[in-house]
């Protein structure tokens, strides 16, 4: 369950009032910061938690879905790109100065007097496109495990916890050989679990599954 | 400086056009709609601000000189995405920062006279003004702790409650901090500036009021008597937006005070 400030609270649910501001701050990879909102305001950083000063650049946020499973949440921002010089506008040289790609953003809708968030989403910007005048930036939240191309984990026979790490938590002086039979913490091994023919000196699981015929030893 | 450009800075005859810059009588003051409305059928309407716009005049000039409407003409090319001054002198002579929304269109209604109709001035927030509005009287409108419907509409952080005190033989609501220092109460308004009324007596401290998050003034709201609600600080010279006004409260107070409470009463907004 959220918890909301009291201050938020006891306005927010108000008859009357002036609708929450919308605050994207976005971190480069160069660690450049950057406050947009769709009113220029003072707000607290939602980056550095310090007061910020917001540029009324955001055109339009998106609506965010969340999906609540492994399907990462998606919206696009829309912010202006026409103030500028003759020569450059302001956002070109931010895009020239250092890559938005993989940027980081958090986006909050902002209840100013209260000073507290209705909705807080963080994650990474993707540069969508950037037409005459204004630039889209394609927002997923930060768990996305279609960009895990190496995972960190595979089940199978192998126990993957390192021995005597603390997901292992063996506490033993010798090393495992990462097997079932060889495992010092049984409750924390990380295999699939299989019964073994006889004939190969097993020690029995206490998973009476579907026997399986192996042609090596683990 | 674009606001110190006045299109009819006086009301008389003007010579060298051989008339003068003030529109014909008649026009109507008009406000662009500001709110999101939504009302349930059985249900109270809800609404929320979602513009900082302010008001726009549809002005009409008739039967001027060639030199005036020219003079139009030259205020709607060179301030199209600017602002100037327009002073509404048969409305007590307030000032408005903006511009006409469209191309005047000049039309010639007799031997050397021409018209031109319709022509709308919209104000620009956020513009700085030569004279802010000050008809506190007539312009402004006050926000109490709580709307009409009770809602309480003063954001806090902090031990503040609200608290209904006998003001001037009638019970009015206020909200009030024991005097712990960081706490604060918050309201967020349209309009230009305000005039801030806490409540001043023996038992109240000294706090701080921000506008936008930017110190105006150091307040003592103590007096040797019960005085009721007065206007502790007062900052006319903002321009038309969305604003905050700000009370921290900051735990001290005057030597001759018997504690360091602060209790906000009402806030009044020019607009």
């Amino acid at each position: 369950m959220i918890s909301y400030p009291a201050s938020l609270l006891a306005v927010g649910g108000a008859r009357t009032g002036i609708m929450p501001v919308n605050l994207l701050d976005v971190q480069d990879i160069n660690g450049n910061n950057y406050f947009w909102a769709d009113r220029s305001i003072q707000a607290l950083s939602g980056l550095t938690a310090a007061q910020a000063t917001y540029l009324p650049w955001l055109l339009s946020v998106p609506s965010f879905t969340f999906n609540r499973s492994m399907a990462s949440n998606t919206g696009n921002f829309i912010v202006q790109n026409i103030s500028g010089n003759t020569l450059a506008r302001d956002l070109e040289t931010k895009l020239r100065a250092s890559a938005m790609e993989g940027a980081f953003f958090v986006y909050r809708s902002w209840q100013a007097d209260a000073e507290a968030a209705w909705i807080e989403v963080h994650g990474t910007l993707t540069v969508e496109g950037v037409p005459t005048d204004t630039a889209s930036f394609k927002a997923v939240d930060i768990f996305n495990p279609s960009q895990d191309d190496t995972p960190l984990e595979s089940y199978c026979e192998t126990c993957q916890l390192q021995w005597g790490g603390p997901r292992c938590g063996s506490t033993q002086t010798t090393e495992c050989s990462y097997s079932f039979q060889s495992c010092q913490v049984v409750e924390r091994i990380m295999v699939a679990l299989n019964d073994y023919e006889k004939n190969y000196g097993e020690t029995a699981a206490n998973s009476p599954l579907t026997v399986i015929n192996r042609s090596r030893r683990i | 400086m674009p606001e110190t450009d006045i299109i009819n800075p006086t009301a008389i005859w003007d010579e060298v056009i051989q008339d003068s810059m003030c529109p014909s009588y008649g026009f109507t003051r008009k406000r662009t709609g500001t709110q999101l409305r939504k009302k349930a059928v059985g249900g109270t309407p809800w609404t929320r601000e979602t513009q900082n716009t302010g008001h726009s005049f549809p002005l009409t000039w008739t039967g001027r000189s060639w030199a005036c409407v020219q003079k139009i003409k030259w205020y709607y090319e060179q301030y199209e995405d600017g602002f100037f001054t327009l002073i509404d002198w048969d409305g007590g002579g307030r000032h408005y920062v903006g511009h006409f929304t469209s191309e005047p269109n000049i039309v010639e209604s007799g031997n050397g006279t021409f018209d031109v109709q319709s022509l709308v001035f919209e104000e620009t927030p956020k513009a700085p003004m030569v004279e802010y509005p000050g008809d506190w009287d007539h312009d402004a409108v006050t926000f109490y702790v709580s709307n009409d419907w009770k809602d309480q509409k003063v954001a806090t952080s902090g031990t503040w409650a609200q608290t209904v005190r006998n003001i001037e033989g009638h019970p009015q609501k206020t909200i009030d901090d024991p005097g712990t220092a960081a706490d604060w109460a918050q309201f967020e308004y349209r309009g230009y500036g305000f005039k801030l009324f806490l409540m001043q007596g023996p038992e109240f401290g000294q706090c701080q009021v921000l506008l936008d998050s930017v110190l105006v003034k150091t307040v003592d709201c103590y007096a040797a008597n019960e005085v009721g609600p007065q206007m502790v600080c007062m900052d006319r010279n903002v321009y038309l937006d969305i604003h905050r006004v700000k009370v921290i409260a900051l735990g001290t107070k005057n030597a001759s005070a018997t504690g360091a409470a602060i209790s906000w009463h009402s806030l009044k907004v020019m607009r």
